[in-house]
């Protein structure tokens, strides 16, 4: 579970990128957040994920605190970020390694994780070579399998589906389905509606650095008196 | 050409923005005092050479070693930088489809690095040449020549190296590694460009007797010396006779025989520039074979967390040229380089009846010999990159340290290792060197201790200054090396911390006293570093993205 109370952040004094925002990820659920750019998507997931300090606020992750018990906080998350900057001089098996170690994941699980995944991303003849011959969607590829690797309660994401084949975005949406369905919290960023809308249990639409949607699909429709698309609701609530 | 030249120039000078305007020009202010200050030291170092030279009747020397120095370290920097700049750039990708013609792009990358070069021979050159010229009350002329040099001098050897690299890329048509393509033609640039320079070389030798002929002749090492190089005598020619018409004939020569090769050279290569730079841009893959691929548990064997993360930091050094030039050729193999070379001067010098281990062995137990020895180390250690670009290195992977879960203290720690590490082949050799001199294992002992605990404490503040100021946007890892400003703070620091040892020096009559003061401070200091760094760890990392 995933908590977030009255976070804001300044970059300049008074001028608030993230303004009080509050919203929760219930266990069980796969939980999309959408918003136009510069919204404040990222932003956000930086500071669930300790990357950014909060100005105000607390977020708690498994009841953890990113502030007050950062270590205890990030061993209860897989993060893959916007960007799949990884680091370019390993070999992919090297950096699946480096996060296992760092994880202290046993080497079964890694061999069994790693060849079942690498199957079915289509990367497992690559994973001896060096990341910097890769390409964007191989690398994203690797880190959404080093975040599966440890087997983390919470999976964040942002912006998952970007450089993905569409054999590659079936496999992770499907696997997102199935770690919600255990009972795990899977926290997301997009900015394809028709993704969020098929896969989501609930959505938090930001604007501004403000929450202005919190609930599931229908709910959005029905704040937004229509009957047809996620993509018409957004638009209809974002332009006011 | 001239909008191309102005766009590559102004991506690749691209810092980090200040949002603080505050911010923003105590960086500008840090920077002109650390500047200023490394720009006294070489002036200071320069009079000091000048006047000893003056006093043998030998002032011209200095002239031609400075010229050969910086033509030197031309050459050895435009390898890299020739190698980043045209063929491993990232605007390589949106130039090459645009349609500009090869020529085009290649004068606008030449006219850059070229350019980029000025701000080195400012410290490099001119501080020394401006000096030299106030000490041997030259003539306006001779400024007026220097500034002409100054700009001219890197032509030449960016020019032949960029030839060298244009002809063995285009003949290596698909990069399957790029790091091992920099390696192959890093080596294969060096040895032909030697090869070119010595050919240019005379075969003459040298004999005792040459050297005391040579010495006891006016300005005779100065001429000497412009004799042996060829391809640079125009120029040592012309500041030796700025005061008559040969110094003026010399420069053009000089001028007309860089404007050929600027011409030629860049002819030739635009008619193999494009192939070679397109194959850089290709990303292949390699096609492991299906046995190789199979995965099995020696694939993942577990190791200790810390472990691996300092494997990853000294895997990216050793797979990165120039991150292993910087980071680990130059800091464990110079400080050999430079201790035989030492022993050798020192046991020539027994040879012609001057006994210098004597000399050397009455001040090293002094306080002041100690300080030296231990400024010696501090000089060895600047000379170590590992930790001021430690996060800097990272680029935008950088980001993964705030969210694994490893301390952010401990990863400090953990960035420390490899720079330490490195910088103990140069603490050993100063030990064994000192312990040479004196033969006192005692004293040769602390000095080592001495010398680790300077070593931890120096490594601390490169990755604080590196925190506070982190690149993490680069076009290449070269661009970052070379644009990095926190290197001179590195550089600033070292002069600082040898001040401090002299000074301490002079309060201490007695050795072992000077030592104990020494060891306190260095030990307080530590400590100081420890207790700021540990209450300040989360702010230290907040320009970490």
């Amino acid at each position: 579970m995933i908590e977030i109370n009255d976070v804001s952040l300044s970059y300049v004094k008074d001028v608030k990128v993230i303004d009080n925002i509050n919203f929760k990820v219930e266990d069980g659920t796969v939980f999309g957040f959408i918003g136009p750019n510069g919204a404040g998507k990222t932003t956000t997931i930086e500071m669930i994920t300790g990357v950014l300090n909060m100005d105000e606020g607390d977020i708690l992750i498994d009841g953890k605190s990113i502030t007050k018990n950062p270590l205890e906080a990030k061993k209860q998350f897989g993060f893959v970020p916007d960007s799949p900057d990884v680091f370019e001089k390993l070999t992919g098996l090297e950096y699946l390694n480096f996060i296992g170690d760092i994880y202290e994941v046993p080497e079964k699980v890694r061999l069994e994780k790693v060849k079942k995944l690498s199957e079915e991303f289509g990367i497992s003849k690559f994973l001896k070579d060096r990341i910097q011959s890769y390409s964007h969607g191989m690398r994203q590829k690797l880190l959404i399998i080093s975040v599966l690797l440890h087997n983390p309660k919470n999976w964040i994401l942002d912006e998952p589906m970007t450089g993905l084949d569409p054999k590659a975005s079936y496999t992770l949406k499907k696997l997102m389905k199935e770690h919600a369905a255990q009972g795990n919290t899977v926290f997301f960023s997009t900015h394809v509606l028709e993704v969020a809308e098929k896969l989501c249990d609930k959505i938090a639409v930001i604007d501004k650095g403000k929450i202005i949607f919190v609930g599931t699909c229908d709910e959005i429709k029905e704040k937004s008196k229509s009957n047809s698309s996620l993509e018409e609701s957004f638009l209809k609530i974002i332009e006011g | 050409m001239k909008s191309l030249t102005s766009v590559i120039f102004k991506n690749s000078r691209r810092r980090i923005v200040v949002a603080n305007k505050k911010e923003n020009v105590l960086g500008v202010l840090a920077f002109l005092i650390v500047f200023g200050a490394i720009g006294t030291a070489m002036a200071m170092f320069s009079y000091s050479i000048t006047t000893q030279l003056q006093e043998i009747n030998q002032a011209y020397t200095f002239t031609n070693i400075l010229l050969l120095m910086n033509f030197f370290i031309l050459f050895a920097k435009s390898v890299f930088e020739s190698l980043n700049v045209l063929y491993f750039s990232k605007d390589l990708k949106v130039l090459l489809r645009m349609p500009i013609k090869p020529k085009d792009i290649l004068h606008s990358k030449m006219l850059n690095m070229i350019v980029s070069e000025y701000e080195m021979e400012i410290i490099m050159l001119a501080i020394p040449m401006i000096v030299y010229g106030i000490l041997t009350k030259a003539s306006m002329l001779f400024y007026v020549y220097m500034v002409a040099i100054l700009l001219i001098l890197p032509i030449i050897p960016i020019l032949l190296t960029s030839l060298v690299i244009a002809i063995i890329m285009r003949f290596t048509n698909k990069i399957k590694n790029k790091s091992k393509v920099i390696y192959i033609t890093l080596i294969l640039t060096t040895l032909i460009v030697s090869m070119i320079t010595s050919s240019f070389n005379s075969q003459q030798n040298f004999s005792v007797s040459a050297i005391k002929n040579v010495i006891l002749k006016a300005n005779g090492v100065a001429e000497t010396i412009a004799d042996y190089f060829i391809l640079i005598k125009p120029i040592m020619n012309t500041l030796l006779n700025y005061d008559n018409i040969s110094g003026l004939q010399n420069l053009i020569i000089y001028i007309i025989e860089n404007i050929i090769c600027y011409f030629v050279i860049i002819w030739f290569m635009s008619k193999i520039y494009l192939k070679g730079a397109i194959g850089a841009t290709i990303n292949s893959k390699k096609n492991t074979k299906k046995e190789d691929s199979e995965l099995t548990l020696k694939d993942f064997k577990k190791k200790n967390k810390y472990r691996t993360y300092i494997l990853k930091e000294f895997k990216t050094i050793l797979r990165t040229p120039i991150f292993f030039i910087e980071c680990i050729i130059v800091p464990t193999l110079y400080p050999f380089f430079i201790f035989f070379t030492i022993i050798a001067m020192t046991e020539f010098a027994s040879f012609v009846g001057l006994d210098l281990w004597e000399k050397i062995r009455n001040i090293a137990v002094e306080p002041l010999g100690l300080a030296i020895t231990l400024g010696v180390g501090q000089i060895f250690y600047m000379m170590n990159f590992t930790s001021i670009i430690s996060i800097s290195r990272e680029s935008k992977n950088a980001m993964i340290t705030k969210y694994i879960p490893i301390d952010l203290k401990k990863q400090f720690n953990l960035k420390i290792y490899l720079g330490t590490l490195f910088n103990m082949v140069a603490a050993v050799l100063v030990t064994v060197f000192y312990y040479m001199c004196t033969k006192n294992l005692a004293v040769s002992i602390v000095i080592f201790i001495m010398l680790y605990l300077i070593n931890r404490m120096g490594e601390k503040l490169k990755i604080l200054i590196d925190l506070n100021k982190p690149q993490l946007v680069w076009d290449t890892e070269y661009t970052m090396m070379k644009q990095n400003t926190n290197v001179m703070y590195e550089l600033f620091y070292s002069l600082i911390v040898a001040g401090i040892f002299y000074l301490i020096s002079l309060v201490f009559a007695d050795s072992n006293m000077f030592l104990f003061a020494l060891f306190i401070v260095l030990a307080i200091i530590n400590i100081g570093y420890n207790i700021y760094i540990k209450k300040n760890i989360t702010k230290l990392f907040k320009k970490v993205y």
